[in-house]
């Protein structure tokens, strides 16, 4: 598969990806767009791996965990925007306004998470990847995934983590 | 799955819309893309112009590195090419064989993966910085290799190595931990060199003191 051909194929997903990774429109394109790059000069390794989807969103995910560029300031402001957006794609009250309302309310609590903690819940509960998967993606141990989760789902006030944490004090 | 997990699911799902526009962010990748090659290309293009003579047929050159093997101008396919030419005057053998002279070894290409958020490609971070290094640019990790305390300069002296040795030693299995036993066993620590002298003997049909 050509470069162009994995873009025109992967692309609309791999960026819905990025976005709730980041939970920012202007970082996640900044993000797709230089490791698109840099996957497009190393194209001819890559399309060898045998998976260049898998490799690209590895490297999505690297590159997520590693920005540090103006990060607060257009999360902030990327904030504001959705809560806009919504409340105009809305245009009504109801359940429907009320559950939307909701999302975005969790969505808000998510952009202040460590970002490790918010790729384990992205990569667990968006991705439906087994805390295994994730390890291997993060490159740690599966109880240091299921130790993020616990923080972030604890951050959240959310119970979750209950049903996943098998092993009593194991942190 | 319970009512939390279905939430933050949704949550996820109801914010997908955010993402940026597939066209736009491709168009930009290429042109970042662009730069990014126009910048290889200079740079394999500047090394080429700095080191001018240093490469030689069948063979590489390397600045600086101390314990040479003799120069070898039998056989190997030529790479000399024009200084002020934009093709690219290193091979990528030639760039990971400078890499591993400068004594970095896998764990360096890790860490430099890290800091280049290079995903998994260890071959490509190699072949990267084996390029800065013999375009004479410095890299952001120590070597943990035993010539860590031999500093590679573009002013140091100029050593010769066959490129068709070292293919022979890596052709036969081999591989730097090997060299490094070798070197230990030869009482030599420029690895490149262990590698070119093991690999001469190999095509002179001589046998290696360890297996690969």
């Amino acid at each position: 598969v050509t470069f162009d051909e994995f873009a025109a194929a992967r692309l609309p997903r791999l960026l819905r990806y990025a976005v709730v990774l980041t939970g920012d429109r202007e970082l996640a394109q900044d993000v797709v767009q230089d490791v698109l790059a840099r996957a497009q000069v190393r194209w001819s390794k890559i399309s060898r791996t045998g998976s260049p989807d898998a490799y690209v969103r590895q490297m999505v995910l690297n590159e997520y965990l590693s920005w540090r560029r103006r990060w607060a300031v257009r999360n902030v402001r990327a904030v504001g925007e959705r809560l806009v957006d919504l409340s105009d794609r809305n245009g009504g009250s109801g359940d429907h306004a009320q559950g939307l309302a909701d999302t975005d309310e969790l969505w808000n609590r998510l952009a202040a998470l460590p970002r490790k903690q918010r790729a384990v819940l992205v990569l667990r509960f968006y991705e439906q990847l087994t805390d295994d998967e994730i390890a291997d993606l993060l490159d740690c141990a599966p109880v240091t995934v299921r130790s993020n989760a616990s923080k972030a789902l604890k951050a959240l006030r959310l119970q979750t983590e209950r049903q996943h944490i098998t092993v009593a004090g194991e942190f | 799955m319970n009512e939390d997990t279905d939430q933050l699911t949704e949550t996820f799902s109801a914010h997908e819309h955010l993402a940026p526009d597939a066209a736009e962010v491709l168009a930009k990748a290429h042109g970042i893309a662009r730069s990014y090659q126009r910048r290889r290309w200079a740079v394999r293009a500047t090394g080429s112009a700095a080191l001018g003579v240093g490469l030689v047929a069948g063979g590489i050159a390397l600045p600086g590195v101390i314990g040479a093997s003799s120069p070898s101008g039998s056989g190997g396919s030529s790479v000399l090419i024009p200084a002020d030419s934009p093709t690219p005057a290193y091979t990528e053998q030639q760039e990971l064989n400078a890499y591993f002279a400068a004594d970095y070894d896998y764990n360096n290409a890790e860490a430099l993966s890290n800091i280049w958020n290079d995903g998994k490609d260890i071959e490509g971070v190699k072949a990267e910085a084996g390029l800065l290094l013999l375009e004479g640019q410095t890299l952001p990790v120590t070597p943990s290799g035993p010539d860590s305390s031999v500093p590679v300069t573009p002013s140091g002296p100029v050593v010769t190595y066959s490129q068709k040795d070292i293919d022979a030693y890596f052709a036969a299995g081999y591989d730097y931990q090997d060299a490094l036993a070798l070197g230990r066993l030869w009482h030599k620590t420029d690895t490149v060199g262990v590698k070119a002298e093991a690999g001469k003997k190999l095509l002179n049909g001589e046998t290696l003191p360890i297996a690969p």
